[in-house]
This record gives structure tokens, C-alpha cells and sequence, in this order.
């Protein structure tokens, strides 16, 4: 029974071993070298279907195996550099060698068109309806959520983090840049889709020629949205000791061949609506008054605000573009603030000065632009008009032992002309020329008055009077002029580009000091050194070259410019005409060497040279403010300097480590010194022929370090830096050394994926000494602690919170405080409501100090108290 | 004097860095001359809520007598683009697109080895890693269909997350296929996952003789494959730690349009992100 039972066993493994057919061997070639890596593959011989297969090995050995049960099989070899052998075997386990023949074997050559179209198309179209929800009421709502966008509060675009280089609307550039007048005012739902255009260039002559590494944006309309008017409106009401509010009416019309835009805005929250960008001259002299900090705008500016802008497009017949824009508004300002300003006088006491400011400033500004753009394949034509006018009014009381009061009115006016012509070789040989010329013209008469009456020991022979009065009127006509090809010249990895330039600059200077004695009596000082008359002119052809190698792990850069300067000086008032003549070069140069994967070294130097400008160059006596009193009486000068820096950077981006050690030095000479010489604490400035040096040196050092544990991030930095500055005070020559010290750490952690906090601390010493003074300064130590922390909620619903710390110590004070904001944001049926808090803590000054070489500063300014404020944002129309 | 000291601040930062901009052909080594050149159409889905919205590229094979490459076509163009523009003596390039597929493969022929380049997003570093080469367990089918005039033979694979299905013929004998595949008796003429989110069809073969190249090794860096992952997988989730990750210890920059000033951004903005589908899942 046992043996019965065993043999049974064995037939039926024995007839399972069967079924599994094992097929081996050896393939060698003609040599009887084995063959490695050819394929043998096993066939059904009916329908050669491949059943198993099997690469060779290293011996020319393979072995195979199936459970096939066809009666015959077909066995190939065959290899890229082997003949196809085929055999037909009986489907048993057995051996099968092959001798193969080597050949190279020819493939049958195919070439099939592809049916896609795939050719780099840089744009990319959003459907504005895939990312809109509910909550979404103006298109900068929608374009948040886009990959790759990102839309700040002034509704300004970037795209992968690079602010974008044009907006259009329709395929038309209508705003010119102000084009967060449409990211906030066009309605979500009026939107059909948005291109993002990547490397947009948008001179047509210049593809292919200038990469352009931007993106530009463009709104494409649902057809319903084109041609009707639309309508938003922003509204916004809150308290901080008063009331305050916040109004903006948007009105717009989109047709296929114009565009119109049109904004009207009012608030008394913080927020100016006017800006003197494109003033091109700025007035000798000024009153004190209250400087503003660097904290966010509502909470520094007391305001009452109104603008109103106008804005469109008409495409004309040459499918050229031209567009208008124009823009009114007003801002009142006051503002009041307590600050203390230091002398350090050589081989004497210091000198100190008090003043507790209020101020009040009205400007009204008036801006009108013209565009004109005609851009074809082979040329391209730009002209940029603009008028811009401001009307400022602004005065300051200043309360120190004695009340000063002071104010300064102006009318200023500018025009600009911009030009830029391309030329683009009919042959596509990539040839051709770019012409830009910008251009502007502007005047400014100023006029200040000062009671009581300034310096009366220089102006009215000691005798006190009233009040300084001071006309001062400006003209000045600039004109920047560049001239480049557009193709290099190259040999092997050295790259030559040529530029020439031409630039000029011609103004005028005429000012008077009037003073009214005590009786009320007003007469002007007609000696010449109470006023001028001048005439500037400074002509500078230039050409240059720049030499490039670049491998791959060298970068350097060579710049050798020549430059031509003349300048011719009139002043028949003072009788001090020159003119000049002189050739310069000011070359640079960069070298960066790539040690290995870790380790760069760069070093870069440049030698600089500069000559004063108008503005501290006149002969006449020009109040700059009602403390300082200033003329120039001397010939033109020059400083050179060199500036040169060597850094050592070492980075493992896969350990998220980074690390970085810095020296930088710079040397100049002047040819003269400005002499600061006090009567009290009045300050009167002249230029002396006398030669100074001073020099500058820095260390710093830099680590950051990430970590995966949620996403921490530390960075930290400390850097120490000495100078030695040489001042004329006092007729004495005396040298300041500034020392500081200054430490940063920042560290950012997401708690969770809607909780997301951020600090960043900074500390700094600061001393300011005089060469030979024992008495040393006290040191300036100022720490700032600021912590961030915003929640994301569900529902539409962000809350954001943010503390500041701020600590000051030094020039005889102390100070501690703090500030806390705090908002959240919610949507409701396509109405934003948003709630902001400022300044929780009610702070009531922010205060600041620092030191400059021959003086330091302390100020404490009135920042807007604790406040309130609940916005709304809708469609209208 | 201040404002000559904020100059120099603005030159010292402007330095040109040595972050990836492109991968010069000059500095090429060259391993091998090619017998066979296969040119494949590569279709991928990139977002995967949006299976309509493709990528295309084409992912060419060159055979040589030790070793086969795989690259994509569009970052060879893009390459030699910025090639064209520097020897135009231009000091910028375009930014490199964002592709699928980023990676060249070498497979070696007396080895169980192949190499992979694969370049991170943008201009993210180039990491190198080996693998063996036979990671597929193929099981063979018994479908068949022809393909540009070839009889192909259908077999499977699970392969890092996503199921694979491919075309191969024994009537051309290079046992090769686009990007990692390898490891059948036949050249891979169509390859696809099952989620349709990937696919390779041969459109071309051609007995090319070219030389079989590779970048110079100052260009990568070793790392292994999860780094690479880590890389990608930071840049399609938060675009700003990435940007903060390739370029460590320069601030991530970005133009205040009030005060008309570059600022840093807040390292706590993680920055935007967008659907990540990468053809190895795991």
C-alpha cells in the first residue's frame, strides 16, 4: 500500500515536471566566441507567437522555459550585431546550441509625420470659469488662484515671482503700466479667459533677437462683456479718533477698437492718490518737517485724499495703437513728529537741537500721457508724450526755545519725450539698428519763507529781523540718447558689444533772499552772494565696450568705457564762468571661478568718478532749509573712488545649506571738502579747494539652513563694517569713524497647511567717533522683533495677525514699544467684506535713530492710534 | 558717497551666478556613435483633474554599439537655442519650459546599469543616479498588431505606481525602448499607461551614425532618485520654497509696485502650485 501510494506520488509529480518544457544552450558565432545580449526568443509554430524568451549571458548561455503544449515550437536568435537563426524544436526540455553569424544589421528606415502639432507655443489660455467660485467679484480674485500667478493688494501681477511687463486687455496695452486700475475693477464674470503669454517680447522687430524672460498678460472678454458698460464700487467705513472712509467708483467699455477706463476715488484711511514720479526736478531747498518711517502707509499718513483718472485706447487704421491717459488728484497730509539731531564738533561740546514739528502739505497733481506704438514684423516706432504738473503747498511749525514757521510753495511742470525707433534688416540676418532718446523739460519756480528770520549775522549784519523769504527758479532740459546694434560680435567664448551714447544736460538757476526787518518793512539783498544767476551745461559723448568670456566655470567681464565730459559754468552774477573739458574712463571689471560643486569665488572691482551737479555747485547764498544756509563758491571738481569686493560662497542645495563670506572695500579722493561751520545751531556750508580720502570696509558673513520638519527655515547674518570719513567742521579738518555691528535672523515654520507664522529679528550697534575726541560716544542699539501669523480658514474666511517689537537705546533715550494689526477677510453673495485693525496696542509714536558722520538723529513720529475699518467690494453694473 | 556705496551694493549683487541656464553642447563628451536612431512621439498629461490638456514632446533613442540614449527633444532644442543665442554674444536666454519629461537615460549593453541625468525644474540642478537595468517584470500576451508596418507583440508591466502597456517587435532586434524601458526581445515601437496619462509611439527609425553624447560632469551632481523626486515634487507644490531651494542665500525677490523698490519675499509665501503627475509615481 505504501509503495503503491509513492509511486502514485511520483508519476504525478513526475507528469507536473513534464508539463514545464526548459529549453537551454549555448550560442557562440562562427569563431566559437560565446555571444552575449542576443535575444532567443521561443514561438508557437503556428502563429509564431512569442510564448517565452531570454537574453544570453556573458558564457553565450540562455535557458528558457514554457508551459506551452504545442507539439512544436520555433526558436530564434537574433541580436543587433547577429543574423536571425530560427530552428524548428519539439516542444521537450532539451539542449539547442546556435552558431550564429555576426553581422551589423540595417533597420527598415520609417518616418511617419506627426499628427500633433507641438511646436513651442509660449502661450498658455486659462478659462477664467474653472477657477471662479462664489467668492470671486473682481478678475485679480480669479488670477490669484492661476498656477503661477500671484496678485499683491495694489492688484500689481507677477507671474512665476516677476512682475509682468505688459497687461492687456483685448490684445491692447491700454493702461500703460497702471494696469491694477483694471485687475481691481474688471468683474470676475465679465472674463471668458486669460493668456499668459511666457517670454513676451513685445517689439515684433526684436523677436528672435532680444529675449525677453517676461510674461505679459492678456484678458480676453466673454462676447456678452464687449461692447456694454460696466461698473464696481469699493466702499469702506471706519474709526481711529475720527471718522474714516474710503469710496472708488469704477466705470469701463470695452470695444473692438477702443477701450475706456475711468476711476474716481475718495479716503481719509491712509491711503495717497497722488505721486511726483514723473516731476523730473526737484526744488534746492526745503522746509523741516516731520519724516515719515518705513511702516505700512495707513498707519504714518493723516490724510484727505480725492483722484480721478481717465484712460483709453483707440486702434487706428495701421493697426497702430493710441492711447491717453490722464489722471487728477489731491492729497492733504499732516503730520507731526519730535526729533533730536546731535553735532559731533571736533575739539568742542556737541551740539544740540530739539524740534517738535507739526506739518501740513497739499499737493495737487495733474498728469496727461500720449502713446503712440506702431509695431510691425520689421520695424517698430514708439512716442511717449507726457505733461505732469504739481502744485505744492506745504508749511511746518517747529516748536523749540522759540517757534519757527516755515513754508514753501511750487508749481512745477515737466514734459517727456521718449523716442525708441527699431530697425530690423529685411533679410532675416537678425541686422539692424535700435535708436531710444528720452528726453524731458521742466521748470520750477520755488518759493519758501522762514519767520523768524534766518542767519541774520550773515544776511542782515547781525541785526535780528522777521522773515526770509527765498524765490528760487529752475529750468532744466535733459536728453539720454543710446545708440546699439543688434547683433554682437563674437569669437570663440569672447563677446564684444559696442555702445554709444550721447547725453545732455542744460539748467538754469535763479534765486533771491528777500528779508522783512521787525517793522514789517520787506527789501531784497542785492549783493551777488545772496543769489544767482547761472547758466549749467554738460555735454558727454561716450562710447564703450564691454568684453564677456563666459565657460563653464569661468564668468568675467571686462567694461571699458571712454567718455567725453564738457561742461560749461556762466555766472555773470557772481562772475565765476568756466568751462571744462576732460576725458574719462571709468572701466569695471567682474571675475567669477566655479571651484567645484560647492565652492565659488567672485572678485569685482570698478573705479568711479563723479563731478557735483547743480546742486552743489552755486556761488550765491541758497537757504536749503531755515537751519542751513549753503554756497558753493568753488571750481569744478572730481572725486575718484574704487570700489572692489572678493566673496567666498559655499552652497549644498541638497542639504539645504548655504553659506557665504564677504570682504568689500572702497577708497575715493574729493578735490574739495564742504566746510560745515555752525553760528549756534545754524549750519553754513562752503565748498574748499582741499583734497580728502576717506575709505569704507565691510566683513560679512552669511548661513541659511533648511529643514524638512514643517518646512523650517532659519537664515542668519552678521556683517561688521568701519569707515573713516574726513569733514571740514569748523575750519578743522577731523576724521569720523563710524563702526557698526548688525545681526539678522530670520526663521519662517508652517504649523499646518493654514497656519503659517514668520519672525524676523534684527540687531544693531552703531558708533559714530571723532579722531582725537576722548569722550566717546554712547553706541545706538536698536532691536526690531517682527512675528507674523495667518490662519486660513474655511468658507471664504483668512485671518491675518502681525506683531512688531521695537527697541532703541542710545543718544541719552530709551524706548520700547510695539505694534499689532490684525484683519480677516470674508465673501458673501459676491461682496468682499474685509475688517482691518491697526494698531491694537494704540502706540502712539514710532520711534527711530541713527548716526551719519557728523551727526546723529533721534525722532519720534505720530502714528495714526488704534483703528477700525470694514470694507466692501461689488459689482454695480 | 552714500549713494556710491548703494551702487556698489546693486553691482556686487548683479554678479552673475553659475545656477543651471542650459547645457552647453561644446563641453560634451561623446561615448559612442549611434548604428540606429529611433524617434518617438511622447503625449502627457500633466494635470491629472485635466486629462485633455496634453504636453507633447518627442524622446529620441540612440543606439550605439555599448550604450543607447534617451532624451527628450524639447530640452535639446532648448539647449541649442541658447547655444545659437550666445554665440550671438546675447547675455540672456530664455527660461526653460517646463517639461515632463527632463531626463536623459543611458542603458548599457554589458551591464545591468543604466544612468539617468534628469534635470529639476527650471533652472534647478541636474542630478545624476544609476539604476539596474532590469526593473521590469514583463508578462508577455498573446495580442498582437502592427505598428508602422511592424508586427508587435503586446506585453505588461506594473512599474513604480502605474500600469504599463507595451508594443515591442521581434523584427527589429535591439532589445531598447524610449526613456527607461528595456528588457524585451524587440525594440518598444508603443508604450502607454493605463490612466492614459503617458504614452511613447514610434514615428521614426533610421540608421543614423551620430555621436552618442553626455553633458560634462561640472553640470550634475550625484544624488539618488528621491532627491529628485523631493525636487519636483517642491517645485509643482510651493514654487517660492522652490525658487528659495535652487538659489540658497539669494533673497527671493519681487517688485514692490507702491514704493517701486525690489523687496524679499516672506519666507513664510509659499508661492503657487500646480498639479504634479510624474511618470514615477512612487
Amino acid at each position: 500500500m505504501k509503495r503503491q501510494f509513492f509511486l502514485i506520488l511520483t508519476l504525478f509529480l513526475a507528469s507536473n515536471c513534464f508539463s514545464q518544457t526548459r529549453v537551454s544552450g549555448i550560442v557562440k558565432n562562427e569563431k566559437g566566441d560565446p555571444v552575449f545580449n542576443a535575444s532567443v526568443i521561443l514561438m508557437r509554430s503556428t502563429d509564431s507567437l512569442t510564448v517565452a524568451f531570454a537574453f544570453t549571458d556573458d558564457e553565450g548561455f540562455y535557458e528558457i522555459f514554457t508551459k506551452s503544449e504545442a507539439e512544436k515550437m520555433l526558436l530564434s536568435v537574433y541580436g543587433f550585431n547577429v543574423k536571425k537563426q530560427t530552428k524548428l524544436i519539439d516542444n521537450v526540455s532539451q539542449t539547442v546550441d546556435f552558431v550564429v553569424k555576426e553581422e551589423a544589421i540595417l533597420l527598415q528606415e520609417v518616418s511617419i509625420k506627426s499628427e500633433k502639432i507641438w511646436e513651442n507655443n509660449d502661450t498658455i489660455s486659462y478659462l477664467v470659469s474653472a477657477f471662479r467660485d462664489t467668492t470671486d467679484v473682481v478678475i485679480a480674485d480669479v488670477l490669484k488662484k492661476m498656477p503661477g500667478i500671484e496678485v499683491d493688494d495694489d492688484g500689481k501681477i507677477e507671474y512665476k515671482g516677476k512682475p509682468i511687463s505688459k497687461f492687456y486687455i483685448e490684445n491692447m496695452d491700454m493702461l500703460q503700466g497702471r494696469y491694477n486700475l483694471a485687475t481691481k475693477n474688471i468683474s470676475a464674470e465679465d472674463v471668458a479667459t486669460v493668456q499668459v503669454l511666457e517670454n513676451h517680447q513685445p517689439v515684433k522687430a526684436l523677436s528672435n533677437i532680444d529675449i525677453a524672460d517676461d510674461a505679459a498678460i492678456n484678458i480676453k472678454l466673454k462676447p456678452g462683456s464687449k461692447g456694454t458698460f460696466a461698473l464696481t464700487a469699493d466702499v469702506g467705513v471706519g474709526y481711529d479718533e475720527n471718522l474714516l472712509w474710503d469710496g472708488k467708483l469704477a466705470g469701463m467699455y470695452f470695444g473692438k477698437r477702443q477701450q475706456y477706463l475711468s476711476t474716481l476715488n475718495a479716503n481719509n484711511s491712509g491711503y495717497r492718490l497722488t505721486d511726483n514720479r514723473n516731476i523730473t526736478v526737484r526744488p534746492f531747498a526745503s522746509i523741516i518737517k516731520p519724516s515719515m518711517p518705513t511702516i505700512n502707509e495707513r498707519s504714518r499718513t493723516f490724510n484727505n485724499s480725492y483722484g480721478f483718472t481717465f484712460n483709453t485706447l483707440q486702434k487706428m487704421k495701421n493697426d497702430a495703437e493710441l492711447s491717453v491717459n490722464a489722471l487728477y488728484g489731491g492729497d492733504e497730509i499732516k503730520k507731526s513728529s519730535f526729533s533730536q539731531t546731535t553735532y559731533f564738533i571736533p575739539q568742542s561740546d556737541s551740539i544740540n537741537l530739539s524740534e517738535d514739528m507739526n506739518s501740513m502739505e497739499m499737493t495737487h497733481n495733474f498728469e496727461a500721457g500720449i502713446n503712440y506704438v506702431l509695431n510691425k514684423e520689421k520695424d517698430y516706432l514708439g512716442i511717449n508724450f507726457l505733461a505732469a504738473g504739481s502744485n505744492v503747498n506745504d508749511s511746518s511749525n517747529i516748536m523749540r526755545d522759540y517757534l519757527v514757521r516755515q513754508n514753501q510753495s511750487y508749481q512745477a511742470v515737466s514734459t517727456k519725450l521718449d523716442l525708441r525707433w527699431v530697425r530690423r534688416n529685411r533679410n532675416d540676418s537678425g541686422k539692424g539698428i535700435e535708436i531710444e532718446s528720452k528726453n524731458s523739460y521742466g521748470t520750477l519756480p520755488y518759493s519758501s519763507g522762514a519767520r523768524p528770520g534766518s542767519f541774520p549775522d550773515i544776511l542782515n549784519d547781525s541785526v535780528k529781523y522777521a522773515l526770509t523769504n527765498q524765490d528760487i527758479n529752475l529750468t532744466s532740459l535733459k536728453s539720454y540718447n543710446v545708440l546699439r546694434f543688434l547683433s554682437l560680435f563674437v569669437w570663440k567664448r569672447f563677446t564684444l558689444f559696442p555702445t554709444a551714447t550721447f547725453s545732455l544736460e542744460r539748467q538754469t538757476l535763479g534765486s533771491t533772499l528777500d528779508l522783512t526787518d521787525n517793522d514789517g518793512n520787506t527789501f531784497t539783498l542785492e549783493e551777488p552772494q545772496y543769489g544767482n544767476d547761472i547758466l549749467w551745461l554738460k555735454l558727454q559723448p561716450a562710447i564703450g565696450l564691454t568684453f564677456d568670456y563666459r565657460s563653464l566655470r569661468i564668468k568675467s567681464q571686462l567694461y571699458i568705457p571712454v567718455q567725453l565730459r564738457y561742461i560749461d559754468f556762466i555766472d555773470d552774477r557772481n562772475d565765476n564762468s568756466y568751462n571744462n573739458i576732460k576725458v574719462l574712463s571709468q572701466p569695471s571689471f567682474s571675475f567669477k571661478y566655479k571651484m567645484n560643486h560647492r565652492f565659488d569665488i567672485s572678485v569685482n572691482s570698478f573705479i568711479y568718478n563723479s563731478t557735483p551737479s547743480l546742486q552743489t555747485l552755486y556761488s550765491g547764498y541758497i537757504l536749503r532749509d531755515y537751519r542751513t544756509l549753503a554756497r558753493y563758491d568753488s571750481r569744478l571738481a572730481d572725486t575718484w573712488g574704487n570700489s572692489s569686493s572678493l566673496k567666498l560662497t559655499y552652497d549644498n542645495i541638497f542639504k539645504y545649506l548655504v553659506c557665504d563670506a564677504s570682504v568689500n572695500y572702497n577708497r575715493y579722493k574729493n578735490e574739495v571738502m564742504y566746510a560745515q561751520n555752525f553760528e549756534g545751531d545754524m549750519l553754513i556750508i562752503n565748498a574748499v579747494d582741499k583734497e580728502s580720502t576717506g575709505d569704507y570696509l565691510s566683513f560679512s558673513l552669511y548661513a541659511g539652513k533648511g529643514f524638512e520638519w514643517h518646512n523650517l527655515n532659519i537664515n542668519a547674518k552678521c556683517s561688521y563694517g568701519y569707515g573713516r570719513t574726513p569733514q571740514l567742521v569748523e575750519d578743522k579738518v577731523a576724521t569720523y569713524f563710524n563702526r557698526g555691528w548688525n545681526a539678522n535672523v530670520t526663521a519662517s515654520l508652517r504649523i499646518t497647511e493654514r497656519i503659517i507664522f514668520s519672525n524676523k529679528g534684527s540687531w544693531s550697534r552703531m558708533i559714530s567717533t571723532l579722531e582725537g575726541q576722548t569722550s566717546n560716544q554712547k553706541p545706538i542699539i536698536s532691536f526690531i522683533d517682527y512675528a507674523n501669523i495667518d490662519f486660513i480658514l474655511p468658507f471664504g474666511i483668512s485671518v491675518g495677525s502681525s506683531l512688531e517689537y521695537y527697541h532703541t537705546s542710545g543718544m541719552g533715550r530709551r524706548q520700547d514699544f510695539g505694534l499689532l494689526d490684525c484683519n480677516i477677510s470674508y465673501t458673501y453673495k459676491r461682496v468682499r467684506f474685509i475688517l482691518d485693525c491697526q494698531n491694537i496696542l494704540n502706540t502712539k509714536n514710532f520711534v527711530y535713530s541713527y548716526y551719519s558722520d557728523i551727526y546723529g538723529y533721534y525722532s519720534e513720529y505720530s502714528i495714526r492710534p488704534r483703528s477700525v475699518m470694514l470694507t466692501a467690494k461689488f459689482k454695480v453694473l | 558717497m552714500r549713494n556710491i556705496l548703494i551702487l556698489a551694493i546693486i553691482l556686487l549683487c548683479s554678479v552673475t551666478t553659475f545656477s543651471q541656464e542650459y547645457v552647453d553642447p561644446e563641453y560634451n563628451k561623446v561615448l559612442d556613435t549611434s548604428r540606429y536612431v529611433i524617434t518617438y512621439e511622447a503625449i502627457m498629461t500633466q494635470d491629472s483633474l485635466n486629462p485633455d490638456e496634453k504636453e507633447y514632446d518627442r524622446i529620441i533613442l540612440e543606439i550605439g554599439n555599448n550604450l543607447s540614449r534617451s532624451y527628450s527633444y524639447r530640452l535639446f532644442q532648448y539647449d541649442s537655442l541658447c547655444k545659437t543665442y550666445f554665440d550671438k554674444g546675447r547675455n540672456e536666454y530664455p527660461s526653460p519650459r517646463l517639461l515632463i519629461l527632463p531626463v536623459d537615460v543611458y542603458k548599457y549593453f554589458f551591464e545591468n546599469k543604466m544612468v539617468v541625468l534628469h534635470r529639476t525644474p527650471l533652472i534647478g540642478p541636474i542630478i545624476q543616479y544609476s539604476e539596474e537595468k532590469n526593473l521590469f517584470k514583463w508578462e508577455m500576451t498573446d495580442e498582437k498588431k502592427d505598428i508602422i508596418g511592424f508586427v508587435c507583440t503586446k506585453a505588461t508591466c506594473e512599474f513604480r505606481g502605474r500600469n504599463w502597456t507595451v508594443w515591442f517587435t521581434t523584427e527589429l532586434p535591439v532589445s531598447d525602448g524610449p526613456w527607461k524601458f528595456n528588457g524585451l526581445p524587440g525594440l518598444i515601437l508603443k508604450a502607454e499607461d493605463d490612466k492614459g496619462h503617458y504614452s511613447f509611439v514610434c514615428i521614426g527609425i533610421n540608421n543614423t551614425k551620430s555621436p552618442i553624447v553626455i553633458m560634462d560632469k561640472y553640470t550634475y551632481e550625484k544624488e539618488s532618485r528621491k532627491t529628485v523626486m523631493e525636487f519636483e515634487q517642491l517645485y509643482y507644490e510651493a514654487q517660492y520654497d522652490y525658487f528659495r531651494k535652487i538659489n540658497p542665500g539669494y533673497p527671493l525677490m519681487r517688485k514692490n509696485p507702491k514704493t517701486k523698490s525690489f523687496e524679499e519675499v516672506v519666507d513664510s509665501e509659499k508661492g503657487p502650485s500646480s498639479p504634479y503627475n510624474p511618470i514615477e509615481l512612487e
